[in-house]
């Protein structure tokens, strides 16, 4: 039983890691948009900022 | 391809080097408007002296899977000059960041618009980013209370299972202690909104359900830790960490229904007309803000744009469509010296006019404010909900107190406990969450087949509406008659001809009908001379020299003296004859909005009055009424007669549903019990409703209707055993037979039984619905 004495606080000390944890994520928008990435991995082509300055490509025949 | 609209679209997407949309997708998109009306109102949201990058908002219509976003975000990402464009998918909307040097909002838009979709600049400052923040906030309100609850009820069960004595009393403190500490964020972070809502309730004088909420959570943890302190006694730290998980589940679920619901109906209220351009003294236009536009200022209007203001024509005549303020969806022709109405749109010709009436004053502002007085009159439903429950926290604090008293007075050593017993048991936590957890189950099942429920109240009060008025063109129809078929009895006559005579006869009526015949073109001029109205049954005149004759079969019939073969009912008929014989039949279609019949007839069943209120022609309005089967309806009514109409009807003790699309019925819909706006309704009209009917098809309104009934079992159901609960289980606790914790458990399982029961509504409703 007196494992409890240590097992208790540490659980607590994880409690507030993950609580710290939980609220950064929360505040950072990780939790704005929960059904856009998971359909982000389909597309093939992960163009970003670098491709995106590139000369638009109008009107190919 | 559907049209021409979606060839041009699959060419711009494959001439861009995007098809690969097409074996994306999942959905289909709606159909969207093309034409791009605010395209050149958008400069004033660059600011194009700006080295840096610039940051914009867009609300986005039309997406409806993966695909969208895919295409558009690589649509975009093409133009030179934007830095980056992020779509998001729960709540459509785009950041874009871009060099205003080389891009501007205008071409960003109009790269959106050109792919199919429609894109709106706003402001996210205002209601979206505090949502945003709401939400946030709330999530880890609940993340906190979860994480802390569970830890908390994991080392409560170790005391609840082991014998007494079994823990030696240096660990059982320890573990108390543990709890404790984890139980403070619970009471001091995520119940907040709690304690501040119970304030602000105290503060306004009046007792709402937070405050027996506030005081029990505060109650039971400042007596846990004051039992924590003494060694000796109960501690509820457990019960104080479910209340809170339980109450703030659902407070978010909740929120999150209101917010997508609101998130959807915010995309119609951003447009009006906010733009003006007007003359300066140089001979050439600036763009203005309507709103700082005076009286005797020249402004010059596009063929296509929204009148900013009231005013008087200058120079140039042009068509006006005032049906979103008139509810009249012909167009108007108007010349120098002709009033224009603010917000109304002009047709064809470019237009110089001179504003006569500014803001207060404007008709749009007249119809806004007549909403807002009208708003302000609606039965205070909130008010009385809220009175019944104060008196019944009133209730439950007397009898908390006294029953202490009395414990503490007879010397009782549990009467703390008793008291907390008691005030947890009768917390109305179940009788709280009847009503808005049933709301919530049906408004999100109702989201998801295309209905906005703007205002939960507006379910109730569905179940106990008996009277439906109905608008007529835009509501029941779709606005246009056209013909479908056109048979040819008379081999000495081809369909050309028949067309000609027909519409050159109808160019001269007003009967609904007419419009059928009117948008076709006639390929040869004819001479119409000695045309007669016959009300009711049709038109005569010779065309060309010969009498000819157009109408029912009635007509026909007196005509010919021979019977008219009429078999088929479902659609109207009209007959061309000359003065022998019979030369063809036309069948018309009256484009009746789909679903509207069968929606009628369901409410007559249902004991349901329905009426019928339109501006149209009296004439065009009784023929519709007898074809739709409506008894009750009143034709050539202004908005005010029809406010009056309303209010008539709630006089005689009616509770009245609304349903209508223009400017003109906002006000009427604000008036009525429920408002419902369909689909096609203009900005005004689903700003001010409480409910909105996405789809094209009437019978959602039937849905509506059979959803709201079961929400109302559901939360009736909800109401008696709550109270069946909370009544039972009070003596009880009066008499000292409940523990706190117990009184916890229970009053979380009655609330987990509500939940529960509210959610049948959403299983049942995918059954049946």
């Amino acid at each position: 039983m007196d494992s409890l004495f240590l097992l208790i606080p540490l659980s607590i000390a994880v409690i507030g890691l993950v609580a710290v944890l939980f609220l950064w994520a929360v505040r950072s928008g990780q939790f704005d948009d929960l059904e856009g990435p998971a359909h982000d991995i389909l597309a093939n082509d992960h163009s970003d900022k670098n491709t995106s300055e590139k000369t638009p490509r109008e009107h190919k025949p | 391809m559907c049209c021409s609209g979606c060839e041009a679209v699959a060419q711009a997407i494959i001439n861009n080097g995007l098809a690969d949309f097409y074996h994306k997708r999942t959905a289909y998109s709606p159909n969207v408007n093309l034409v791009p009306d605010e395209l050149e109102h958008l400069d004033h949201y660059d600011n194009t002296s700006s080295e840096n990058t610039v940051e914009h908002d867009l609300i986005l219509e039309g997406i409806s899977c993966s695909a969208c976003i895919w295409l558009l975000e690589h649509r975009l990402r093409q133009l030179t000059g934007v830095v980056s464009f992020k779509v998001n998918y729960a709540t459509r909307r785009a950041h874009i960041k871009s060099h205003p040097k080389q891009v501007q909002l205008q071409q960003i838009v109009e790269a959106v618009q050109s792919i199919g979709y429609n894109a709106y600049p706003y402001d996210p400052t205002k209601q979206y980013s505090q949502l945003q923040q709401e939400r946030k906030t709330y999530l880890g309100r609940l993340g906190i209370a979860v994480f802390c609850g569970m830890q908390v009820m994991m080392i409560t069960l170790g005391i609840y299972i082991a014998e007494i004595g079994e823990i030696k009393p240096f660990l059982l403190k320890f573990l108390i202690w543990a709890s404790a500490f984890l139980t403070t964020p619970v009471v001091l972070y995520s119940a907040q909104p709690f304690f501040k809502s119970a304030l602000r309730d105290i503060r306004n004088h009046s007792l709402g359900m937070d405050v027996p909420v506030a005081l029990g959570i505060g109650l039971a943890f400042i007596a846990s830790i004051y039992n924590s302190i003494r060694g000796a006694g109960d501690t509820y730290y457990e019960s104080v960490c479910m209340f809170v998980i339980f109450l703030l589940f659902a407070r978010y679920v909740e929120f999150l229904t209101r917010w997508y619901a609101l998130s959807a109906s915010e995309s119609i209220t951003q447009n009006t007309p906010t733009i003006a351009k007007k003359l300066n003294s140089q001979g050439g236009f600036t763009v203005v803000n309507a709103q700082s536009l005076q009286i005797g200022d020249e402004i010059q209007i596009n063929p296509g744009a929204i009148i900013p203001a009231d005013s008087i024509i200058k120079t140039g005549e042009s068509c006006i469509d005032e049906s979103i303020l008139t509810g009249e969806k012909e167009p108007i022709k108007k010349n120098k010296g002709d009033k224009l109405l603010g917000g109304s749109h002009n047709l064809d010709n470019n237009l110089i006019a001179i504003v006569s009436c500014v803001s207060e004053d404007s008709t749009l502002s007249t119809i806004s404010r007549l909403i807002t007085q009208a708003q302000a009159e609606k039965p205070a439903w909130v008010t009385l909900a809220d009175r019944y429950a104060s008196w019944f926290v009133l209730f439950i604090i007397i009898l908390t107190s006294s029953s202490a008293v009395y414990g503490w007075w007879v010397g009782d050593p549990n009467w703390f406990s008793i008291a907390l017993s008691v005030l947890v048991v009768t917390c109305p936590c179940a009788l709280s969450l009847a009503t808005p957890t049933a709301y919530t189950a049906t408004m999100s099942t109702l989201f998801s087949e295309g209905i906005i429920i703007t205002n939960g109240r507006a379910l109730e009060t569905l179940g106990s509406t008996d009277h439906v008025v109905f608008d007529k063109t835009g509501t029941l129809t779709e606005g246009r008659m056209v013909v479908k078929t056109c048979r040819i009895l008379s081999s000495a006559h081809n369909e050309t001809f028949v067309f000609d005579i027909a519409a050159s006869l109808e160019i001269l009526s007003d009967h609904p009908i007419a419009q059928a015949f009117r948008s076709t073109e006639v390929s040869t001029p004819m001479k119409t001379s000695d045309v007669t109205h016959k009300p009711g049954l049709g038109i005569c005149g010779k065309v060309d020299g010969v009498q000819y004759y157009l109408g029912s079969n009635k007509l026909i019939e007196s005509i010919l003296k021979q019977p008219v073969d009429d078999t088929e009912v479902s659609n109207t008929h009209v007959y061309l004859a000359n003065e022998n014989m019979l030369i063809a039949v036309f069948e018309i279609d009256d484009t009746i909005r789909t679903g509207v019949k069968s929606t009628l007839s369901w409410l007559k069943q249902h004991g349901k009055k329905v009426s019928l209120l339109s501006g149209d022609q009296k004439t065009a309005v009784d023929w519709f009424a007898k074809k739709v089967g409506i008894n009750d309806y009143s034709a050539e009514a202004s908005p005010a007669e029809k406010l009056l109409f309303i209010e008539q009807l709630q006089h005689h003790g009616n509770t009245v549903a609304m349903v209508g699309d223009g400017i003109n019925d906002a006000p009427v819909l604000a008036k009525a019990d429920v408002s419902i706006a369909v689909s096609t309704a203009s900005q005004l009209a689903r700003a001010s409703s409480d409910i909105l009917l996405l789809k094209h098809d009437m019978s959602s309104l039937k849905q509506v209707f059979i959803l709201s009934k079961k929400t109302k079992h559901i939360i009736l159901q909800n109401m008696s055993w709550a109270l069946i609960y909370n009544l039972g289980a009070l003596p009880l606790a009066l008499l000292g037979h409940v523990q706190p914790w117990q009184a916890a458990l229970g009053m979380s399982i009655s609330s987990l039984i509500v939940v529960l029961n509210s959610f049948r509504i959403r299983f049942r409703s995918q059954s049946t619905v």
